[in-house]
């Protein structure tokens, strides 16, 4: 259900108000997923290249951001753009230099193009992006991956953009970069960049393969086939410069592993961000956090790089989050067509066991080719659900492969508790969607109803805004945290949540998903309790804090060593 | 008069004295014909051309005396012009099978001899003509056929005996050979002496009298040199009666002395395809096709030579030639099914395995080997209609309970698969893969004991590297790292090469702490997935 900006209050105090009552519905509402495009006003199509796909630069795509970037309580909207080859080959006679965008969302369920305003157009071929506040000034900034240097942009505060990319030392070298995310690896209080590398393709020789896919003739072939470009580490300096630290932290993409996603994560319990990527065609990396600035890749023995089957899976997006409430976050992989979806469940200590098939995400999920993916409460039951975004690479598949298409529908399946999963996308009104070719995605509550969205970038067609009507029919609660001796964002917080029975983790995030960045708040779904008994916090900086008897159904803004605040 | 009626009774007149000269003048041509002056029948019969209507006598008449002259491309010409007017003229394609036959073109010269020995009466001697031409192309059942129709209008005839006799040893009737070559020396119509020995040596071999046998068979070779057809019919002899190994050389020298002779060549590709030496008989094999592009036989021997090799690429090319010589050949069928579906064509099999299906539909193998091609297709919900198929006709066969098991697994359903792997199972105990099928079923529906407990039962069957690894699999789920630790460390010197069995024993190292070990697995790993294959 939309929301409506004039009736949100500014964020409260200990007294958080609730935000409408309004929202409350019946428990028995059917939770839909309505196409809210149109309304919001967001038509520009997501250019990848020629419609025909001969190379595989114009089949993967692009992702997503939500970020709130004039702090004004309402998340807008970043989506990274593609180009075509011409443009990028300077043929501007042939193709117009295509641009990436910044939606500001006018809090009623449309939005305002800002780009130019904000200087955010990026102009190139994008691929991936993450928000966060890197200098820890207040406003949030934005990383763009592209096909060539990556872009940072730095907010002013003012809703304009400075590109600092030269001077941040984030440009990198001129290659494929996919997947980032922020994180305070070390502990100093200040944001460190990991962004992965794809592979290397000759934009100026571009060379037309063809290749036989299950008996089809195709022309985008690869990954296999082309060298990798490497992954690399940022260490962020405190002064607005970033340090590739790549060989220092033992982060080395030796092998030259075709990189997509990527996500920091404390995955073994050890309160210290670890890194996973997601290997298109390779070995998935676990990057374990050693405390020291150091890393060890321990995917193998950790049981991520590889499926059940001990196959190397062509992973393109990384879902994160603890669906069994048991306080260790797991992991879902997207991955190609014919094989499943992979649900790797935390064991412990950063070990973990392909639940796939037992949990039923496996069966569902064979015949797709997945990238979006995320751990979303969608209902607000208190329990985790998966959605994944899917389009074939190849369009020659299409009436030739069977259930094999190119343009695929969404899957969301349903957290059933004890670890099972129902894909209920045809109940949730996803099925009444026209399918598209999907590449990134990412979860917010855009509308600050109390349930989440989803937005999904579809390859040569505009995107999806997809609104949650009726999720917020359980209660819930949904919250900012703000750093102080901890980076501004609080990204790798870690925050418990108990209402009744119901206890719930999440952490403060960015990345994962495919190469987009979802709604930097956490949001839980609390089901039938009114209220939050406990929430215990812990702060990346080391600091624990708790909050007791917190009301459901509002937005609220907590401090570092504050508590609940009214202004940030 | 009226002027039209005029000009009508003048055309009419004419006519009639035209149709009068032609008759006499044909009646002459015939009188020249017997006396064997075919100059004189042909300017008698070109007489007529200019002044008359097409007639189809006149133009076989004509076509005949050129044949005569042996200007055969201006009588080939005649005769089809004559079969232009009248298809159904059998003379005049008795002769353009004649023609065909002169000039080497069996294909042609059947083609037109086919008619006339169906004919009633048969036209001339095409009975005999066409069983000689299947003879000599090695299409062998209409040989036999033809063959057999020309004995019973000439019985006497001992070529016919001895051609015959050939045929029924080619397809191993070893008596009724014998029979007819007795008729035909009777008829004193080939080398009586040779064929005295050959029967001789064909009734030494039925007495396992080797040794006697191998004597005629030396005196064949080493001997004053003989008909090559005669050391193809000893050949035949000892390739009938199981020895091939020592009919390579009659056949080869029979070769050796005649290149053109088709049986010289096919049996030797044929005894050295049964002497296992597969790759030396494609030569002969090839040699044979080349004198007979048709024949079923020596395109299926071929295609056999070629798979027996695994090169299913060329074997698909004489498959081909075979089927479409007999379409109703199951076996033929199959095997050319097999060799598209390896050679990454398996749409191609789909309709001929649908077609054997309905032909046979009591042959399973031909069920499974259409769902391998329907799930290579991509067609995977059309192999699964043709599992359950075979589990309705079969019920009793585990391999189709396996068949449909698999086809569910292979879409994702284990836990609709389980208690099909287990019926399978069920009806064939001795059978490791059903017990394969049926625990990794249950482990993917997260029934780790059960699942661990069929792995164990398919080790004791067969300590195979992947009930191994299943085990291991759902003794790390269970949590009983110390007998995951234990059966994967035993099985390692015997799997050292297994890169999954490494990656599960780092998987259990890392469970229990032994973190070195982990990373020397993980290593190993890395190590054996990094080597070239």
């Amino acid at each position: 259900m939309s929301g409506l900006k004039t009736s949100i209050p500014i964020l409260c105090a200990a007294a958080v108000l609730p935000l409408l009552f309004a929202f409350q519905k019946p428990a028995v509402t059917p939770v839909v997923y309505h196409d809210a495009t149109a309304k919001s006003g967001i038509r520009v199509p997501i250019v990848s290249g020629g419609k025909q796909k001969n190379y595989v630069l114009e089949v993967n795509g692009s992702g997503v951001c939500w970020l709130d970037y004039n702090n004004d309580g309402w998340m807008d909207l970043y989506l990274v753009n593609g180009s075509t080859l011409e443009a990028l080959q300077h043929k501007p006679q042939t193709a117009p230099a295509e641009q990436s965008y910044l939606f500001r969302n006018n809090g009623d369920g449309t939005f305002t193009d800002v780009t130019r305003a904000a200087g955010v157009a990026a102009t190139g071929w994008g691929f991936g992006c993450a928000a966060a506040d890197y200098d820890n000034d207040g406003n949030t900034d934005l990383l763009v991956t592209t096909f060539g240097s990556n872009i940072l942009y730095h907010n002013n505060g003012n809703g304009a953009f400075t590109d600092v990319s030269a001077k941040s030392g984030l440009a990198g070298d001129k290659i494929w970069h996919t997947g980032a995310a922020f994180a305070d690896y070390d502990g100093d209080g200040l944001l460190d960049v990991y962004i992965a590398g794809y592979l290397d393709f000759d934009i100026a020789h571009p060379e037309l393969k063809t290749c036989d896919y299950r008996g089809v003739k195709v022309h985008a072939c690869g990954p296999l086939g082309y060298k990798g470009v490497p992954d690399a580490l940022y260490h962020n300096n405190g002064d607005g410069t970033f340090t590739n630290v790549t060989e220092k932290a033992k982060v080395t993409d030796r092998p030259l592993y075709f990189g997509f996603s990527v996500v920091f994560e404390d995955l073994d319990g050890d309160n210290r961000p670890d890194i996973f990527v997601a290997n298109d065609s390779n070995p998935n990396y676990f990057y374990r956090n050693r405390g020291d600035g150091t890393f060890e890749e321990s995917a193998i023995a950790s049981g991520v790089a590889y499926n059940i089957d001990g196959k190397e899976m062509s992973s393109m997006g990384v879902a994160v989050g603890d669906y069994d409430n048991d306080g260790r976050t797991d992991l879902f992989v997207t991955t190609f067509a014919n094989d499943n979806y992979v649900l790797y469940h935390n064991d412990g200590n950063g070990l973990f066991s392909d639940v796939s098939f037992p949990s039923g995400v496996g069966e569902p999920t064979i015949s797709f080719l997945g990238w979006a993916a995320f751990f979303l409460d969608f209902d607000n039951d208190g329990l985790k659900d998966l959605f994944a975004a899917n389009g074939h690479v190849y369009p020659e598949v299409e009436g030739r492969l069977g259930r094999e298409t190119y343009r695929q529908p969404l899957l969301l399946f349903r957290n059933q508790g004890h670890g099972k999963f129902r894909e209920v996308g045809e109940a949730a009104g996803l099925r009444a969607l026209p399918p598209h070719s999907a590449r990134g995605g990412a979860y917010c509550d855009y509308d600050n109803d109390g349930d989440l969205d989803i937005v999904v970038s579809n390859i040569d067609e505009p995107p999806q805004i997809l609104r949650n009507d009726g999720g917020n029919s359980g209660h819930w609660l949904e919250m900012k945290l703000i750093g102080t001796r901890s980076n501004r964002d609080a990204i790798g917080a870690l925050v418990k949540i108990r209402s009744g029975e119901l206890v719930q983790w999440d952490r403060v995030r960015t990345g994962g998903s495919y190469i987009s960045g979802n709604d930097p708040r956490l949001h839980f779904g609390l089901g039938a309790s009114a209220s939050a008994d406990v929430i215990e916090i812990r702060w990346p900086s080391g600091a624990a804090e708790t909050l007791n008897n917190v009301p459901a159904n509002r937005i609220v803004t907590i401090k570092e060593g504050t508590g609940v605040v009214t202004k940030p | 008069m009226a002027r039209s009626q005029c000009l009508l009774i003048c055309a009419l007149l004419t006519i009639s004295a035209t149709a009068q000269d032609i008759s006499s003048t044909l009646h002459q041509a015939r009188l020249f014909i017997d006396q064997g002056d075919f100059e004189k029948a042909l300017h008698a019969l070109e007489a007529i051309k200019p002044e008359s209507k097409p007639d189809p006598e006149i133009l076989y008449l004509r076509g005949y005396v050129l044949y005569r002259l042996q200007r055969l491309p201006a009588a080939a010409q005649e005769l089809k012009a004559a079969l232009a007017i009248d298809p159904q003229h059998l003379r005049s394609k008795y002769i353009l099978g004649r023609i065909a036959q002169s000039g080497n073109n069996p294909a042609e010269a059947i083609r037109w001899f086919e008619p006339c020995a169906s004919a009633t009466p048969p036209i001339e001697d095409a009975v005999q003509r066409l069983g000689k031409l299947y003879w000599d192309t090695g299409q062998f059942k209409p040989a036999r056929a033809w063959t057999e129709k020309a004995i019973a209008a000439t019985p006497w005839d001992g070529s016919l005996h001895y051609r015959l006799a050939r045929i029924y040893q080619q397809s191993s009737e070893q008596k009724l050979a014998a029979d007819e070559f007795a008729l035909s020396v009777k008829a004193k119509s080939a080398d009586a002496g040779a064929v005295q020995k050959l029967m001789e040596c064909a009734h030494l071999l039925s007495a396992n009298d080797a040794a006697a046998a191998g004597k005629i068979r030396d005196e064949f070779l080493n001997g004053p040199p003989l008909d090559p057809d005669l050391l193809v019919a000893l050949g035949a002899t000892f390739a009938g009666a199981g020895q091939p190994d020592q009919a390579v050389d009659l056949f080869k020298t029979a070769a050796q002395r005649d290149p053109g002779s088709f049986q010289a060549n096919f049996n030797l590709g044929l005894a050295l395809l049964n002497v296992k030496r597969t790759a030396d008989a494609v030569g002969p094999l090839q040699a044979s096709l080349q004198l007979a592009p048709s024949s079923k036989e020596a395109n299926a021997a071929l295609a056999l030579a070629f798979v027996l090799q695994d090169n299913y690429k060329d074997a698909v090319a004489p498959l081909e030639a075979a089927s479409a010589a007999d379409p109703h050949d199951k076996k033929l069928a199959g095997l050319l099914s097999v060799a598209y579906y390896r050679t990454g064509a398996p749409a191609k099999a789909i309709p001929i395995l649908r077609n054997s299906i309905q032909a046979s539909p009591d042959d399973p193998r031909l069920y499974f080997l259409l769902m391998d091609c329907l799930n290579a297709a991509e067609k995977q919900q059309e192999a699964l209609e043709i599992a359950d198929q075979a589990v309705t006709r079969f019920p009793d066969l585990s391999q189709a309970w396996l068949g449909k098991a698999q086809q569910l697994a292979r879409i994702g359903r284990y836990h609709d698969a389980s208690p099909l792997f287990a019926k399978a199972a069920a009806l064939a105990p001795d059978r490791v893969e059903p017990l394969l099928g049926l625990a990794e079923a249950q482990q993917k529906d997260g029934a780790y004991e059960e699942s661990l407990a069929t792995y164990q039962r398919a080790i004791q069957l067969n300590r195979d590297v992947t009930a191994v690894l299943g085990a291991a699999r759902d003794l790390i789920f269970l949590n009983r790292l110390a007998e995951a630790r234990t059966l994967l460390e035993q099985s390692v010197p015997e799997h050292a090469d297994s890169s999954q069995l490494h990656l599960e024993l780092s998987r259990v190292y890392a469970r229990i702490g032994e973190k070195q070990l982990a990373e020397e697995q993980t290593r190993i790993v890395q190590q054996l997935r990094t080597q070239p294959e």
